[in-house]
């Protein structure tokens, strides 16, 4: 899979304007673009390993149910 | 020993017997807060009044598995009549009408509520560092974080401020500041403990969890507080027998210790610290076997493909009329949250049956898996990026390491103090177990915690314990 470019400000002004979404300001945005706020993985690495998830064949596999489900009652 | 540091079946047993007044020990809880609050910002509510009036009616019972027991809860919790902040100005100046769902369980088991504890903004972030409210500072060196979220119930306990404290771990927000403050934090397996009415992170992975000083006071604590709750969704019945360490025979156990991947992913003072636990649980006859644990590249990225969007869906809101209230770090991981595709989501919960099958097998072979809790010793307040095991990422990021898997599988994960770093500064070692095999991992812990001792900041504990 080829890495996609980072995301740019104007792809999540476009999404903002289209979508039924939080208005969010530029700060937030800028934020997104480059992240300053640096105590959690930022948008841009988020997006590269969420690329790297994607290339990932799970084959059949169905997403986790709720847990507690599996639990033997006493 | 001050009564301040006596095991808390101690102290139950005591009060109930009248042999220690349980009015004289909450007053010199309430004395120790007043004297020590301004410079440790632990309490964001001291509930004075209320835990006066809770302490009177006890006077007409003396009985309770926790009776006469002065604790407090992460400010995620609401209390009826009591400001309820979230660690956020977001929330104004809200008073609930209703208790949590624990914090009722709580009175009636014969506890008594001290306040609210302080957190990371809404638990969002693993510092514990928190601008409105303060943050409180590291008992072991006050230039050090405390870890979070639940930074103020960690805290509290090392401090001597509450006999115990609940809070809330969706990545490691119980562990974390457990393992940096050099206290015991238990997370129990996913729904024991009841979430209803706490203000949520994360709906598919928050568990409540324990701060306490010793193994054996979480036991008895999750034990009297556990029970089904048909108001949370998430909430299971188990009795109070399986969550009984005494129960479980921690001679019998199989431990695993995935030796390479600690190496490769913390400190080597860390590491090496891990390895002597997993020297003394040898001397002890137990077989520990080293064992290939899987990579799990992607954790820190599921997870928070996870929690992102939960996190928005919660708060969305509050947000047309008070985004501007929230901080500028929350406000951007909110933003986060909007631009994560519903395919991410399904895809990363479709990784958490992947890594609840992966560690169903792990757990074949062995009963209890032995961790660092964090790869690296508290680092300084203000940390944003750290290096440990190699790799250089943010802060929490490294935190998070070895704690935040469990909170997608569930399993119950203790975290408890091994010894201190060349600075003072707290190891701590986290025990997992399968999924509702909560008695094996604080049975182990008990027996570990005989051999290894406890920690008192000696700022807070003249001549230790």
């Amino acid at each position: 899979m080829m890495p996609k470019n980072l995301v740019q400000r104007d792809t999540l002004e476009r999404l903002i304007a289209e979508f039924p979404v939080v208005p969010w300001g530029p700060a937030e945005l800028d934020d997104l673009v480059e992240s300053r706020q640096v105590a959690i993985t930022g948008f841009a690495s988020y997006l590269l390993e969420l690329e790297r998830l994607a290339a990932l064949d799970l084959g059949t596999l169905g997403p986790a149910g709720p847990l507690q489900y599996r639990r033997t009652r006493p | 020993m001050t009564d301040l540091q006596l095991p808390l079946t101690t102290l139950v047993r005591d009060m109930c017997a009248g042999t220690i007044d349980a009015a004289s020990l909450l007053a010199r809880y309430l004395h120790r807060i007043e004297e020590l609050n301004p410079e440790t910002h632990t309490y964001i509510t001291v509930a004075r009044d209320r835990a006066s009036t809770e302490r009177e009616c006890l006077g007409q019972r003396e009985t309770g598995a926790l009776f006469g027991l002065p604790y407090a809860v992460k400010d995620l919790f609401l209390t009826g009549g009591i400001l309820t902040t979230g660690g956020s100005r977001v929330l104004g100046e809200w008073v609930p009408e209703v208790d949590a769902n624990l914090v009722s369980r709580a009175r009636q088991a014969g506890a008594t509520l001290l306040g609210k504890l302080n957190l990371h903004e809404m638990a969002h972030g693993t510092s514990g560092e928190n601008a409105i409210y303060g943050t409180p500072p590291n008992p072991f060196d006050r230039g050090r974080m405390p870890g979070g979220s639940s930074s103020g119930s960690a805290v509290a306990v090392a401090c001597g401020l509450a006999s115990f404290a609940l809070g809330t771990d969706t990545g490691g927000s119980v562990r974390v500041p457990a393992s940096l403050c050099g206290v015991v934090g238990f997370k129990p397996s996913f729904g024991v403990l009841s979430r209803t009415n706490i203000i949520p992170y994360s709906w598919s992975l928050d568990h409540v969890g324990t701060l306490t000083r010793r193994v054996a006071d979480a036991a008895l604590v999750v034990r009297a507080l556990a029970g089904h709750d048909p108001e949370d969704p998430g909430s299971v019945e188990i009795t109070g027998a399986e969550l009984n360490p005494e129960q479980a025979d921690a001679a019998r156990l199989r431990v695993g210790y995935p030796h390479a991947y600690v190496r490769a992913r913390s400190d080597a003072a860390v590491a090496a610290v891990t390895e002597q636990v997993v020297a003394h649980l040898r001397q002890q006859g137990l077989p520990v076997t080293e064992i290939d644990f899987p990579d799990f590249p992607h954790v820190r990225t599921v997870s928070l493909t996870i929690q992102m969007p939960e996190v928005l869906s919660y708060h969305r809101r509050f947000l047309p009329d008070r985004l501007q209230l929230y901080s500028t770090e929350l406000r951007a991981g909110l933003a986060f949250g909007q631009f994560i595709l519903a395919e991410h989501y399904v895809r990363a919960l479709r990784m958490v049956e992947h890594y609840r099958r992966v560690l169903a097998r792990t757990f074949t072979e062995i009963d209890i898996l032995l961790l660092p809790t964090t790869p690296v010793t508290a680092p300084p307040i203000g940390t944003e990026v750290l290096s440990a095991g190699g790799s250089t990422e943010p802060l929490g990021d490294v935190l998070t390491r070895f704690t935040a898997l469990f909170n997608m599988t569930g399993n119950p994960a203790l975290a408890m103090p091994c010894g201190q770093d060349e600075n003072g500064l707290p190891f701590s070692v986290q025990l997992i177990g399968r999924p509702y095999e909560d008695a094996f991992v604080l049975a182990l812990g008990e027996m570990l915690e005989a051999e290894l001792g406890l920690l008192w900041a000696s700022s807070y504990f003249d001549g230790g314990g």
